[in-house]
């Protein structure tokens, strides 16, 4: 034991607990993304808001600021009727447009039925308010798909692999609607738009190139990743720490195609 | 495969103590995997200005790059990689969440979406705070929780350069 390395570390971890948790740092991480995603969302001028998981948003004047990120196993979306007591999620609109929702470690039921965890995902508010009725898990593929890799070493084929597996799993082509029970062909249900955007498409290729998938790490990638990375239409975006430029590059990245598509 | 060296043996069995059971594992990780060859940023960048372009990928077909063996660290290393390892980790965590919470209070102050006549309420100077939802409980952090843990930086800082020197003068195992 190295008693005055551990008086220092009871006292940082003392007032920051959420580093006992064993996935913490990777919340911390998670987060850190997601709000500087928002933060670019509203500097780039689009309307921009922190929302409790019953749909209220959190205004300036409330006492209850709490921004509130699930610590155990992935879920779905808690319904709105249990309260505001779970995990928040952030809001944002372009002028009048549709809202849309920015999702932190939800679960995504894929063709197969398996559920994936994507740790942040952009989804349209629709989906959101419709899922919100009685809670539940989205079918189909995000709009904005991101990983979010807090770990030490350099990220591997096989992370990249897995990724790209479970994006193929929750993507929905229109052909793929014969055989299931859904009214119409979207690429993400319950609740997406009716607009052409949202609507299921031919091909991985194109599904590939209309959504924004990236895995976002804060150390780098293992020799290799690259082409496969650039293959599937997955970005790398390495060294994500505060204060960095990288942080911009990927924000940039995220708020280029919200101008286009939100 | 890295040997692991038994003078890290020291800052892992306090890591634990510290309640910091996963940082001790991160650090048996790294050093059980070594350093590995990384994808150059020039590389990466070409990567997502590719995938921006819009040009549908060619299949290839033939291999392009031959991955690396990872590089173990060496036993005389693992000291000063692991007391490195364990300040850049907390510090950038630290870092991170700080950023986090400035992000969500200027959301939260600029937050211009309409709202219902039944939603006005009394202006507080309360500030965002962060909570993690956990079956062993909620564990929040404010602005004031984050400062004081900065605070203590210098002094977590000072303790593992005394114990790198220190152990640095021991006889590898």
């Amino acid at each position: 034991m190295i008693p005055a390395v551990q008086t220092a570390l009871d006292t940082i971890v003392g007032r920051v607990t959420t580093l006992e948790h064993a996935s913490g740092a990777g919340r911390i991480f998670e987060l850190f993304v997601m709000t500087s995603i928002a933060r670019g969302l509203r500097d780039a001028g689009f309307s921009v808001w922190l929302q409790r998981s019953d749909g209220t948003i959190i205004r300036s004047r409330d006492a209850d600021r709490r921004f509130i990120q699930r610590g155990g196993a992935p879920t779905g979306v808690p319904a709105s009727s249990a309260g505001p007591g779970n995990a928040s999620v952030i809001g944002f609109r372009w002028g009048r447009r549709g809202k849309w929702e920015i999702w932190n470690g939800i679960q995504f039921a894929g063709r197969s039925a398996a559920t994936h965890e994507i740790d942040i995902s952009i989804v349209p508010g629709s989906v959101g308010t419709e899922i919100r009725k009685a809670g539940g898990i989205p079918v189909g593929r995000p709009r904005v798909a991101i990983e979010c890799k807090d770990v030490g070493t350099a990220g591997s084929l096989d992370e990249m692999r897995a990724f790209i597996a479970r994006l193929y799993d929750v993507t929905l082509l229109n052909a793929h609607h014969r055989h299931m029970h859904f009214p119409d062909a979207r690429a993400l249900h319950p609740g997406s738009p009716n607009e052409p955007k949202h609507r299921a498409i031919v091909t991985y290729w194109q599904e590939n190139r209309r959504t924004k998938n990236i895995i976002a790490r804060r150390t780098g990638f293992t020799g290799g990743t690259a082409p496969l990375g650039d293959y599937h239409r997955i970005e790398p975006h390495r060294d994500i720490t505060a204060g960095s430029s990288t942080v911009d590059a990927l924000v940039w990245s995220v708020v280029n195609w919200a101008r286009r598509n939100a | 495969m890295a040997i692991l060296d038994s003078r890290v043996l020291e800052l892992i069995e306090t890591l634990v103590a510290a309640r910091l059971d996963w940082l001790a594992f991160e650090l048996i990780e790294g050093i059980r995997l070594g350093r590995t060859a990384e994808e150059s940023e020039e590389a990466l960048a070409a990567a997502r200005q590719s995938i921006r372009s819009d040009a549908q990928p060619k299949a290839r077909g033939e291999p392009l790059v031959l991955l690396a063996k990872p590089e173990p660290i060496p036993a005389g290393e693992q000291v000063e990689w692991a007391a490195a390892y364990v300040e850049e980790r907390l510090e950038t965590a630290i870092e991170q969440l700080q950023a986090s919470i400035d992000a969500l209070d200027f959301i939260v102050e600029s937050t211009n979406e309409p709202e219902g006549p039944q939603e006005a309420s009394a202006k507080t100077e309360q500030g965002t705070a962060l909570v993690l939802l956990d079956v062993e409980g909620d564990r929040k952090s404010s602005r004031e929780d984050v400062a004081g843990a900065r605070d203590h930086f210098p002094a977590l800082r000072a303790a593992l350069a005394e114990w790198t020197a220190r152990a640095g003068g021991q006889a590898t195992i």
